[in-house]
């Protein structure tokens, strides 16, 4: 049986910390999943966090709200003088 | 990673002691540049009298550094002084092992002897051989000198261009600055360029010395802050930092170009419409993130707000040879007049004429504008005649 890869089914918060990064999958059909995504999208710019998203191979674009839609939305520590 | 290096290098010489068991080699005669194995692996071989060898593995970036015709020799200058004093420690532990053995026999063979003047016997041969081992250890010490290099950052401190180069932010280096009554040496001779003077005068740029600026992050992280980074960059962007690790970004609201080098700090120029620096910005997430991140984070930040990114960051001027990768991966610039390029000669024998930077320009009038650590490392002023 031929496999059928789904592309873009499911939302991926990316959150960059000391690690190199965190990843957070979430269903956007899912509402708890997707409550949860939200609550952490609030919680990660609340703390001065820059949220970006990007879909396909699209430029990045600044965003302050969450949207479930996105594919990938990456969240950037605040952003201090060298 | 030096003092990694550094540390690799005594536990090798400490196992070759060991290795060789009752009779080890008086005297780790040279240590041999740096070679390839037939499976590519830099490695360094180690030459004892008696026509013992071992070979130590080493990893790309000591390899690297090594390249460094000054690093090589303090490295063998080190290891050889290293071993003297580890054969010394080795000599001592055994001549001490020997009069102890020989007290025990003595009170176990003559149990009519006073233990009291076998001990005193014991305890002028213990301080004899305490004594001769210090003095022949101080000796080695004054006949080659350690020479390893300190963290560079702490003796580039002594003059604000020079700081450019270093993997610090520019808040770091303002505080270095205040402490810069440290010398420079020539350890700090591989992060921007490197002249040495040796009659013809020969030059070597050292753009990829540092891995990266102010690395942190465990290996794994590292390596996922770069895969990250990857995924984010555009196919044009992707394949410029995979040749050149740099990449272009296009401000979002002045529609500036601006170099983003490998790194985490003091990575990023501002460029003119030639493609030479105009300046550099040096701005950063917070945090300790790895420089897949920072450069990530810098990107983002000039393509999507480009104005509040440079609000919060310093400027800082344009320096040949500032940026790690700049300068090996042939993005630097010309040299101009008035450029200040950082220099170490070999010896103290006056000021140089003439001096080649990479293989076939020759800059004349050079003449040395600051800073002089006896006659051996300074900052020169390029003047084109």
């Amino acid at each position: 049986m031929a496999t059928q890869v789904i592309r873009g089914t499911h939302g991926r918060q990316i959150v960059m910390d000391h690690t190199g990064d965190t990843r957070h999958q979430f269903n956007p059909a899912d509402a708890a999943q997707v409550k949860a995504a939200e609550e952490r999208f609030r919680e990660l710019t609340g703390l001065g966090f820059t949220a970006a998203t990007r879909s396909g191979d699209r430029e990045p674009v600044v965003t302050r709200t969450f949207d479930p839609t996105a594919e990938e939305t990456i969240f950037i520590p605040r952003l201090q003088g060298g | 990673m030096l003092e990694r290096l550094l540390h690799e290098i005594e536990a090798h010489l400490v196992g070759d002691l060991r290795r060789a068991g009752r009779r080890p080699p008086q005297a780790l005669l040279r240590v041999l540049p740096i070679s390839q194995d037939w499976r590519r692996r830099w490695f360094l071989q180690f030459d004892y009298s008696g026509t013992v060898h071992s070979r130590l593995v080493i990893d790309s970036w000591a390899a690297r550094h090594l390249h460094c015709p000054q690093n090589l020799a303090s490295l063998q200058s080190h290891a050889q002084t290293l071993y003297s004093r580890l054969y010394e420690d080795e000599l001592q532990r055994r001549a001490l092992d020997a009069v102890t053995l020989n007290f025990r026999w003595s009170i176990q063979d003559n149990p009519d002897l006073l233990t009291r003047e076998a001990y005193e016997r014991f305890c002028a041969q213990r301080d004899h051989i305490r004594r001769n081992h210090s003095r022949r250890r101080a000796a080695e010490l004054h006949e080659a000198e350690l020479r390893v290099c300190p963290p560079v950052a702490i003796d580039a401190a002594f003059q604000q261009l020079v700081v450019q180069g270093v993997n610090m932010t520019a808040t770091e280096a303002a505080e270095r600055q205040a402490m810069s009554a440290e010398d420079i040496r020539f350890g700090l001779a591989g992060f921007g360029a490197m002249v040495e003077q040796d009659g013809l005068s020969r030059a070597w740029l050292y753009g990829d010395w540092n891995p990266g600026s102010g690395d942190v992050g465990s290996e794994e992280a590292r390596a996922r802050g770069l895969r990250l980074l990857e995924e984010w960059l555009s196919a044009a962007q992707r394949e410029q930092y995979r040749t050149h690790r740099y990449f272009d970004v296009v401000g979002s609201k002045s529609g500036k170009r601006y170099r983003i080098h490998h790194g985490r700090q003091q990575n990023i120029y501002e460029l003119d419409g030639k493609g030479e620096q105009v300046c550099g910005w040096c701005f950063l997430p917070s945090g300790g993130l790895v420089e897949g991140d920072c450069m990530l984070a810098q990107k983002i930040a000039l393509e999507t707000d480009e104005e509040a990114a440079l609000r919060v960051a310093n400027k800082f001027p344009a320096f040949v040879g500032a940026s790690p990768g700049q300068v090996a991966l042939g993005g630097m610039r010309t040299l101009r007049d008035g450029d200040l390029v950082l220099v170490s000669f070999d010896d103290a024998i006056g000021e140089p004429s003439e001096i080649s930077i990479g293989r076939c320009t020759i800059y004349q009038g050079i003449r040395v504008a600051a800073d002089r650590d006896e006659g051996t490392t300074g900052v020169v002023r390029i003047t084109v005649a």
